[in-house]
């Protein structure tokens, strides 16, 4: 390489160049306004019920399922279930309810193999999905560990746009510098004012604040925010967590 | 295909093979480095290292890519090595939850850490350092690109400060050896 042979001016009007285009490329989002919640209370208990009377016929569901609405009414539920191929291993599961109240043939729409798949990576789990219904689409993250039970923890994210028949590959999400050496759990997302996501995330260690992550209507991770605790709109239902019955 | 995740596979590989480029293989080096490259991702170590580090900066890719076209003598000195182990030190710990505030976040409107790169750059200018400067271009021309949501991610990884250790470690260990013979 001949780097001392470049003329001097060079090498810091790339720099200047490339600073341009970073800076122009710096997501400015709006300030943040979460949309108010579009349901009753009412309704979103006899929904929380159905699909807590659905879930027992989803053979092996275990931990929490999580459950989203279309605007149109229609519902889609995800869950943690043994694979098909590998019944060791843990799979995620997704059925959706039409507007007659039928529950479709459950689907495995993540696995193990799934996810390293899209991310070209080693995972070793998957488990705890969420699931939020965005206009016709469906948004699942969910958490997938590289090493188990003590690191290595990465956040997946993956898209439906045909009513959870097929996904796109998942995609991994940058959310910590380096591997997370914790684990963390997800809470149902809610809808930002400007078409972008929230999607509130609790590390289970100590030392780390609750933090929300801030999705662009484009889809785009743009910021990791401390959620507050006097903050209302989170205790309001956008897609709601749904006990599975023992 | 998810362009993020295919550079961090690749990457991954291309940074094995530049470690096997550290060996006293003499002309085999760049055979081997080859074989080390593709071998990485066959047999999974690549995927591996993706799987529990998460993707590699650009700062450590353009590193490993010197090191596989032989610039001599290397950027990555003992001078940068100690200020990447200094930042990382505090960085990493704060990052993962010991200290008053999480700097990460930072890295997803990365607006401070851009502007606070340019008295760096001015300084490796000064110094008559274009390489230094020149990885800082990669860097940022990397995160214009799109792909990387946090600049972080672009500029620093455990895997950058694992080297960095290991050349300060080195040099510390041969000051220390070279003083007892005296």
């Amino acid at each position: 390489m001949t780097v001392d042979r470049l003329p001097r001016w060079f090498p810091p009007a790339l720099f200047l160049a490339a600073l341009a285009a970073a800076l122009w490329r710096i997501p400015t989002p709006e300030a943040v306004n979460f949309l108010p919640p579009a349901l009753s209370a009412d309704v979103a208990t006899r929904e929380s019920n159905a699909a807590q009377a659905f879930l027992p016929q989803a053979k092996g569901a275990h931990a929490q399922a999580s459950l989203t609405r279309w605007p149109d009414g229609r519902l889609a539920l995800a869950w943690n279930g043994p694979s098909r191929l590998d019944p060791a291993e843990n799979a995620i599961w997704v059925s959706t309810r039409d507007r007659q109240g039928q529950w479709s043939t459950p689907l495995e729409v993540a696995t193990r193999a799934t996810a390293a798949g899209g991310s070209f990576a080693h995972v070793r789990s998957i488990s705890s999905p969420t699931l939020h219904a965005e206009g016709s689409w469906l948004q699942l993250w969910y958490v997938g560990q590289a090493l188990g039970e003590w690191g290595g923890t990465f956040l997946y994210h993956s898209t439906s746009t045909d009513a959870g028949k097929t996904w796109t590959l998942a995609r991994r999400l940058p959310i910590s510098a380096g591997s997370n050496l914790s684990q963390f759990s997800l809470r149902p997302a809610l809808p930002l004012a400007d078409g972008g996501i929230a999607l509130p995330l609790v590390r289970n260690a100590a030392g780390h604040p609750e933090r929300w992550l801030r999705f662009s209507a484009t889809g785009r991770l743009i910021d990791q925010i401390e959620i507050r605790k006097d903050d209302p709109l989170f205790g309001q239902a956008g897609s709601r967590q749904v006990e599975i019955p023992r | 295909m998810n362009a993020l995740a295919a550079y961090g596979l690749v990457a991954h590989a291309l940074i094995i093979g530049a470690l096997f480029t550290l060996l006293p293989l003499g002309d085999l080096r760049p055979k081997i480095a080859l074989a080390a490259t593709t071998l990485s991702l066959l047999i999974g170590i690549a995927p591996g290292l993706h799987g529990l580090f998460g993707i590699p900066s650009v700062s450590l890719l353009l590193l490993a890519l010197l090191q596989l076209a032989n610039h001599t003598p290397s950027s990555f000195t003992v001078r940068p090595a100690s200020g990447v182990l200094l930042f990382a030190l505090i960085f990493y710990p704060m990052a993962h939850g010991f200290g008053p505030f999480d700097p990460y976040p930072l890295g997803y409107q990365p607006w401070a850490i851009i502007i606070a790169l340019m008295p760096v750059a001015v300084a490796l200018w000064w110094r008559r350092k274009p390489m230094g400067i020149l990885i800082l271009a990669g860097d940022l021309a990397a995160y214009a690109t799109g792909v990387f949501p946090n600049f972080w991610d672009v500029l620093i990884d455990p895997l950058l400060v694992l080297l960095a250790l290991a050349i300060v470690g080195r040099h510390l260990a041969i000051r220390f050896i070279a003083s007892r013979r005296r």
